[in-house]
């Protein structure tokens, strides 16, 4: 197995005053030059004498721009935001897919909280204001039956070595005119790993496995540096980064 | 394949003292040189990729034609928005520029609008400068480029 989880560093840049982010990446194949899957895990500890965060209404993941993320070979065809909500993930293209993931989220219930894992399937979306989109489609069965399309967009930072995935998180409640629910660990693979492309061909459809990420055919000294920032209803953010480097 | 829209021959010629109602820049370079012309028109290249791919980075190359014939390299940098350094050649001299364009469109056809600036050149062109329209589409299954520069009256030599 090639996962690697190379961590060099993993740091929460928040107090304990405030809520925590901690973020891991990791590259499969993490070689120069590769085509690659890149793996995100972010985990959301709770401000000091809390139970839970805040409730979660903003991902800003900042990437190295050399790193080819438009180029990619991913999400050559779209999914519409009713299409998921009417048929779900299973009813988009193939070629729409670019990704999956999972949240952990956890409602909170008077004292106690209860936990759902749902699971996230990263589609390309539309383009948003001249702006190359994807939705984030998570859904979870037990304890509660639900759907949550998340909009994400590349977005330009004003450092041009680096461009960010944003993602809106809209707020839900656990119960009506309770709190909202929170989430606490986000995983999320982006790239060809699991994926599975059909090409028109004189044969008829050919599968193929779609071109992943890009990597630079030199990878920094330090590694690539990775940044999570998340925005809670609360007003408060918190923030974590982290290095990978290349084998 | 080609794509030809031209004013004239592509090459328009002004007699700035003759033209009142010229800008400035372009008076003040008429003036040093007698004559200045703006290369107007479309020039369309179809650029193919040099591998190996540099990340995000893509280098391409290929011909081109139309209001300029010859080659193009280009260094695309891909990403939230689309820059590039470019270097056109032809018969004439070089004309070096760079563009920056916002991607448009989903899918596996990428297109992207925005500029190209001269930044400089040789030959004929040792004084381009100006900017012109740029327009472009990636296939991101084979990373072709189709990138067309439209003169605008801006871009100046």
């Amino acid at each position: 197995m090639l996962v690697a989880w190379v961590c060099l560093s993993a740091l929460p840049a928040a107090a304990s005053a405030d809520p925590e982010a901690r973020l891991h990446v990791s590259l499969e194949p993490d070689r120069p030059g590769a085509e690659t899957t890149i793996g995100f895990a972010v985990q959301v500890l709770p401000s000091a004498g809390q139970q839970l965060p805040p409730a979660l209404t903003g991902v800003e993941l900042r990437y190295p721009s050399s790193i080819g993320v438009a180029v990619s070979g991913l999400g050559l065809l779209t999914c519409s935001e009713r299409t998921l909500e009417l048929r779900g993930p299973g009813g988009c293209p193939a070629e729409a897919w670019m990704g999956v993931g999972s949240v952990l989220t956890a409602i909170p219930l008077g004292a106690a909280s209860v936990y759902e894992q749902t699971t996230a399937s990263i589609v390309r979306a539309p383009e948003t204001g001249n702006r190359i989109a994807m939705y984030f489609d998570v859904e979870g069965d037990t304890p509660v039956l639900a759907q949550l399309v998340l909009p994400g967009v590349l977005t330009a930072t004003k450092a041009p070595a680096y461009e960010s995935l944003d993602i809106r998180v809209p707020l839900v409640e656990g119960i009506v005119g309770g709190s909202y629910v929170a989430v606490t660990d986000l995983h999320a693979t982006l790239g060809p790993k699991s994926l599975t492309y059909y090409e028109r061909t004189s044969h008829g459809f050919v599968p193929y496995r779609p071109r992943g990420i890009l990597l630079p055919s030199r990878c920094p000294a330090a590694g690539f540096r990775f940044t999570v920032r998340l925005s809670f209803v609360s007003g408060q953010s918190a923030s974590s980064h982290t290095r990978v480097g290349c084998r | 394949m080609l794509e030809l829209i031209r004013r004239g021959d592509g090459r328009r010629l002004v007699r700035a003292m003759a033209l009142p109602a010229m800008s400035a820049l372009l008076l003040s370079v008429a003036m040093g040189t007698t004559w200045a012309a703006t290369l107007s028109g479309t020039a369309t290249a179809h650029l193919h990729l040099v591998p190996p791919i540099e990340g995000s980075t893509l280098y391409e190359e290929g011909p081109v034609a139309g209001a300029l014939t010859g080659t193009v390299k280009a260094r695309l940098q891909t990403g939230a928005l689309f820059t590039g350094q470019f270097t056109i050649r032809t018969r004439s001299g070089n004309i070096l520029g760079r563009g920056s364009a916002d991607p448009h469109g989903s899918g596996r056809y990428q297109s992207f609008s925005g500029s190209f600036v001269a930044t400089g050149g040789t030959g004929r062109y040792a004084r381009i400068h100006g900017r012109a329209n740029l327009y472009g589409v990636i296939d991101r299954r084979t990373d072709a480029v189709t990138l067309q520069t439209v003169g605008n009256g801006k871009l100046i030599y």
